[in-house]
This record gives C-alpha cells, structure tokens and sequence, in this order.
C-alpha cells in the first residue's frame, strides 16, 4: 500500500507530492500519476538528522541530496523498521576511531609544545637576543616591578634601601660571583623594603632582594649564598626564557580553550600556574654554577642549603604535587645536592660588614 | 516604536495582492536547555574542546525548527569540519602570535614611537582578520545549509570584502561614527548578493538613509560620552596617581558628578544601541529580495528588550545574593573571634566556597543568557519574517559547489559569531 509522501529531487527546491512503497530492499517513489521519480536502496536510507526522529520524519538518499518528508500523523514505522542504517554516516565522513585517534595525537601533540617545544623555542630565542637588548628589557621591568612594590606599600619609607656602604659590599661580591661565572652582563643588586622573604632575577643582570631576606638571614652566607644562586640564574639568562615561554603558554592555552571560560584572560592565568617559575633543571643547573662559584671564593655554601631547604617547606604545591611534576624541586633534595658539592669553609663577610647589610633597611 | 521600517524603494507591483508566506518556528526552550545543559557540561568537561561539536548540535537544532513553506532548513556540517577548521588556523596563528610577542620583546624602549606601531599593526591585523573570519564562517554555513535538499552557497571574495569593511571603516571613524547605519548596510549589502540558494542569488534593496533617525540617539549620547571623557582627564589628569587624590580631594564634587554622568550615559547608550540593533535588523531582513519574492521582517523591539532586561536581571540578583551572602559569612566569622581577627581557617575556607560559588555563577551566565534571550531573538527573528510571492523561490537549481571543506577556525579563534 503507498504512503503519501514530499519529495525533493536534490536537483530544485520542488516539493513534489508522491507516494512511496516498499518493494523488496527498495523504496519506490512515484508521482500522483504513478510515473516512478526515484527508487532508493533501503539500506542507502539515513535520517536527515540523527538527532530529530519525531513526525514529520525527513529521510536522505545516503550519498545524494534528495529528500523525502513523511506527513505529520505518520511516526515511519512502515519504512524503518526496513531500514538497516538510518544513522550511519555517508562514506568519506570521519568515523570515530579516527577521531579518538586524533585526539589523542593531539593531546600528545599540546603536551609535547609545552614540554619540548616551548623550552626548546624559547631556548633558541634566548640565544639569539642579543645582550645589550636583554639588559634593556631588564632595566625597564625593574622600573615597572618598583613601580609596583612602591604600589602595595603605603608607610611613607622610601622604597630602595639607599645604604652607600652595604651596597658597595652586596656589589664587591656580586660582580666576583659574576665574573667567576663568567657573566654577559654586570650585576646590579637592588634592596627593596619588603617584608618577603624572597629575592627576584630580572632578565639582564637585575636582581632584586626583599629586605625580608636580610630580616630572615642568620648570618651573611646565607645571603651570599641567594644571591650566588640569583646570579646563577642571570648568566643562564633564565628570566629572559621563562617570560619567553610563559608568553607562548598564554597563547597556546587561551587559543585551545576558547571562549569557554572567557578565553585570553585564563590562559594568562592557567600558564603562570604551568609554567610558573624556573623548571627543575634550570633550579639545580643554577645550585650547581652557585655552588661552584662559592668554592672557587672559598666560601661555604651550607648556609643556602639549609636556606632553600626552609623555603621548600613553605612552598603550598609540595607535598601536593608529586616532586618530578612540580617545577620547583623539593627543598630536600636541592638541600643535598649543595651540601654534597660544598667545599669551602670561609664566611662571606666580617659580622661588622654583616651587621651593615643586615641592618640597611633599617 | 515597532513599526516596521519602509525601505527606500518604489514598488511596481502592489504588495498586498501578492501572496504572503510567514517562516515558523517549531523549537521549544526546554528541550532547547537541556541541549544546551549537556553542552555546556561536556565542553567544561573537555576544556572547550567540545565546542565545536556543542555548536553543531545547536545550530541543527534551529536549523530544523525554521520551517518555510512546510520545509524545514537543515544543517548539514559537521562538529569535525569545525574541529580541523580549528587545528588549520591554530597552526598559522600560533606561530604568527609567537612573532608579534618576539618583536615586542626587541623593540627598544627608548622608541616608544615604535611600540605604538607595533600596537596600531596589531589592531590593524585584528581587524582584517576579523572580516575575513566573518566572511569566511558566513560561506560555511551557508554552504552547510539546505532547504528541501537544496544548498545554499555564498560567492564574492573575502579580500573584496575586506577591502570595502576597511574604506567603511575609515569613513565611520572620519565621521565620529555617523555613517555606521551606512557601513553595516553596505556590508551587508555585498553579503546579501553574494549569498544564494542553488543557482538563484539574492539581492538587497534598502538606503541606510531609513536608519539614521534610529542611529542619531546613540551617536549624539556616543559624540556626549567623549565629552565626558575630555572632561574627565582635562581636570584630573591621566595618570592614575593623580585621578586617585582627585578622588580623595573631591570637595566640589565635580568627580562624583562625572562619574554619574559616566555610568548614566553607558546605560543610556546601551539602550539606544540595542533599539538600534533591533531596528537594523528588521532593515536588513525586509531588503532581502530573490527573483521576485519579497522579504519583509517585525522584529518586535518592547519584548526583546524586556527579555534581554530579565536576563540582565537575573545575572545580576544571582551574583549579588552571592555577593551578600559572602560578605555576612565573613561578618560572622569576624564577630565570634576575639580581638577582632579573622581566624585563617576559617577565613579560607569561606572564601574559598564564595570563590567556587562565584565562578559557577560566571559560568552560568553564558547559558542563562542564550536560553532566555537569544533563543527569543531567534524565535523572533524567524516568526516575524514573511515572504511575499515565494513561489521563484522553489525553482532555485542544485548546483555542484558543495563550498569549503572545513570551516570557521579563523572565527573560532577570534570568538565572532556566537554558535
């Protein structure tokens, strides 16, 4: 018995009036005259949409662009429950072993840009930026970095610990470890009044420590120490990279996210958590150029050990994070590392010279 | 207000004896939320990388409840030509954001001539980039629409349209914005031409010259807003130090007074832009013309604004019932300490539940947002457009080009174009 039915051709926006039946594995569509308009194979029959199988019901000619639509008080049943393939889709589309595959290749693929390419690249730009261009950079984020220090301090005290005599002590060390490190660039040392217990390098020979520091310091090789270790850091020129590649993370998240959580801010957000700070190797290659350069001064470097062991306990992702995974190395092990390529036994300063620099920002 | 505006045309044949077919549109907005429900959990669940499958299933939703003359549209992409659209521009636009981050970094501070260059070349591929995305993701989707089996298909040239969005542009910025209502139509214009069903094009009749009464509120409130702001820096300065003791020192109570106009102005132009918008919509759908079939649009403006203003609604009570209930947590927290001291564990934790609670709340809006109103401007959109003398229309051919075979990953990455 025919079924009346809409038929589109594929080839005009017609709609012809048809009636259609099944005879054996095909559909036969004929117009109301009973001139035949087209014959599908049954198994060729698809859902227009998947999604939609509710009156009227649209059906395809898999392969083609020809249409039927069923009248609104026909549920289909008739064709069907003939029809073997009514949701598969046409051959060349992308089935989804292929697609599970793609994205897999792809999260290998983003994970490979973070761990690989994006240390490699920004390795690479490092070394083509020439020196003078990087102290520059320096230069101008220390003023901006003052600029926000000054911002959250608000007790009236000038900012930079202006102590002549301290200073040229902090100098006369630095540019030795520099020079023994053979450093691109001269070291400057700026004391900050900050009640952190932290000190910062700045691309281009810039470092910066909080007086919090000096507050904390139980004796002055602790703090040459950090700063042996911050000078480290400067001749690896680790800043430089680590701002390089943590601009490529930014990228690279807020362009694979989407807007979804309102794009560009997040992946700032998102790869200062990734990528936050000095990975591990640059960490110990540093403890290592640090510790080197102390013994060739003969001093000790105990001191920074027991230094970077505390600030490890401090640090909310350890204990979180299993240690391979978290960008700075556990406390502990850096502890043993140091102790063990310790050598010298001198101390860095005269308590007089010590109680100076101990007391600048005072 | 909701009259429908007259384009600028002179009829040969007298519209009224000609035969009116109005679109309908079957979605409804439960069964809409639920897809757009399990969307939104999917794509948070994937980090975004479902979207591009979430915005197939919502466009063959609308798709197939736009019916005209019995039929419905159907949208016939797929979430895979979104996601290798997507992966092709990742791959030119990576690199090429890697380069501006590089020069940015070379440039010498000393020139901060070049820096502002370096700026201006960013905005300037910005937006070069966004025309061609837009143009671009107009000919997907054409090319993945059908009515009755038939595709449609959008021709002309995306550096064509370009070339004439960057004149309009220049134009545009010339006149403070005045000719903006002449910009968007002549853009829409060549979009219009060059879109087509089969073999039959479509063509845009309607001078802007009908919508500069609706655009004059908000360039004059727009031409206002900039006074404001020269007032606003000419007496305070445009540092931030300065215009923060400016605050402190106000004792003519001229910074409260502009702040108030500030704030008054933004929401006053908010409403006129979006009276606009509406109005240039209805412009844009009633100059619609093919062969000899006539497109005629009522997109309601009063329900559209109140729909977008119970959104706006919405948004705001659910954030600041969050807001209030944080901030008596805290209060009580604060009161059963002694000595007035916030105990740290205590203090976390609460924070951090207003914190989970707050960005929940974030997340939500987008979806509260496009369930209540733009699913209105949808239904809208469709339920008010009538097509006087269709009949051409059913005699548009296939023809072979199936358009791109991936799409809008330039559009993607931009964020233009909604789902």
């Amino acid at each position: 018995m025919p079924h009346a039915i809409a038929y589109n051709d594929g080839k005009t926006a017609q709609r012809h009036k048809a009636a259609a039946r099944i005879d054996a594995d095909t559909l036969v569509i004929a117009n109301e005259a009973g001139g035949e308009l087209a014959r599908w194979a049954l198994s060729d029959i698809r859902y227009a949409d998947p999604a939609h199988r509710t009156p009227p019901l649209r059906f395809r000619n898999a392969g083609t662009d020809a249409r039927i639509t069923l009248p609104t008080d026909d549920d289909g049943t008739w064709l069907t429950v003939h029809c073997a393939n009514l949701t598969r889709r046409d051959a060349g589309a992308v089935k989804w072993p292929t697609w599970v595959a793609a994205g897999i290749l792809a999260l290998a693929s983003i994970t490979g840009i973070f761990i690989y390419l994006l240390p490699a690249a920004s390795s690479a730009i490092v070394r083509i930026v020439p020196a003078a261009l990087e102290q520059r950079i320096g230069a101008e984020a220390r003023d901006h970095l003052l600029k926000i220090f000054g911002q959250l301090r608000s007790d009236g005290t000038p900012l930079v610990c202006n102590h002549p005599d301290a200073q040229a002590i902090l100098d006369t060390r630095a540019n030795e470890l520099a020079t023994l490190m053979e450093s691109p660039f001269p070291v400057r040392v700026t004391v900050v009044r900050f009640p952190v217990v932290n000190a910062l390098t700045l691309p281009g020979g810039e470092v910066i420590l909080l007086s919090g520091l000096l507050d904390k310091a139980e004796n002055a090789d602790a703090v040459i120490g950090v700063l042996a270790h911050e000078i480290a850091h400067v001749v690896r020129r680790d800043p430089l990279q680590v701002s390089i590649k943590q601009t490529g993370a930014a990228l690279m998240i807020s362009l694979v996210v989407g807007d979804v959580f309102g794009g560009a801010a997040l992946g700032g957000l998102a790869s200062g958590l990734i990528e936050n700070g000095y990975s591990r190797d640059a960490e110990a290659a540093s403890d290592f150029l640090a510790v080197t350069a102390l013994n060739q001064l003969g001093l000790t470097a105990l001191p920074l050990a027991d230094f970077v062991a505390a600030m490890g306990k401090e640090d909310p992702m350890a204990g979180v994070v299993p240690s391979f995974l978290n960008t700075h190395p556990g406390g502990d092990e850096r502890r043993r590392d140091i102790t063990r390529l310790s050598q010298g036994m001198g101390r860095a300063m005269s308590s007089y010279a010590w109680n100076t620099v101990k007391n600048m920002c005072r | 207000m909701d009259q429908a505006p007259e384009n600028q045309f002179k009829t040969v044949q007298d519209p009224t004896n000609a035969e009116s077919h109005a679109f309908a549109f079957n979605g409804t907005r439960p069964a809409f939320a639920k897809l757009l429900a399990i969307n939104s959990v999917l794509t948070l669940l994937t980090i975004g990388i479902y979207r591009f499958w979430a915005k197939t299933k919502i466009r063959r939703f609308f798709w197939r409840n736009v019916t005209f003359l019995d039929d419905p549209l159907e949208y016939t992409g797929t979430g895979g030509e979104l996601f290798v659209g997507f992966l092709i521009v990742i791959a030119v636009l990576f690199p090429l954001g890697l380069i501006y981050s590089a020069i940015g970094a070379v440039v010498p501070p000393e020139h901060p001539e070049l820096e502002i260059a370096l700026e201006v070349a960013y905005y300037i591929v910005l937006f070069a980039l966004l025309q061609i995305g837009f143009y671009r993701m107009w000919r997907y989707r054409m090319s993945r629409t059908t009515w009755r089996g038939v595709r449609f298909g959008l021709d002309g040239s995306t550096w064509a349209y370009l070339k004439l969005s960057a004149g309009w542009s220049v134009v545009s910025a010339l006149t403070l914005g005045a000719a903006y209502p002449w910009m968007k139509i002549d853009l829409w214009r060549y979009q219009i031409r060059h879109t087509r069903l089969g073999d039959q094009a479509f063509r845009f009749e309607g001078d802007a010259k009908a919508l500069f009464a609706a655009w004059s509120p908000v360039f004059v409130i727009g031409l206002l807003y900039i006074a404001t702001f020269i007032t606003f820096f000419y007496n305070f300065g445009i540092d931030s130090a300065d215009i923060a003791r400016a605050l402190r020192e106000d004792q003519t109570g001229l910074f409260k007074t502009i702040v108030f106009v500030f704030v008054g102005l933004g929401l006053l132009s908010a409403i006129a832009y979006f009276h606009y918008a509406i109005r240039q919509a209805r412009f844009q759908i009633s100059g619609i013309r093919l062969g000899g079939a006539r497109f005629h649009s009522g997109l309601p403006f009063k329900r559209l604004f109140w729909f977008a203003a119970l959104t706006v609604l919405i948004v705001v009570l659910a954030l600041a019932a969050v807001s209030g209930t944080f901030g008596l947590a805290v209060y009580n927290d604060i009161s059963e300490l002694p000595g007035g001291r916030l105990q740290a564990s205590a203090a976390s934790a609460v924070v951090g539940l207003y914190v989970i609670v707050f960005v929940m709340l974030l997340l939500i809006t987008p979806f509260i947002w496009t369930l209540v109103f733009k699913f209105e401007l949808i239904k809208q959109t469709v339920k008010t457009t009538t097509v006087t003398d269709p009949h051409v229309i059913e005699g548009a051919a296939q023809i072979a080009d199936r358009g791109p075979r991936t799409g809008e990953g330039l559009a993607d990455a931009l964020d233009i174009g909604g789902f």
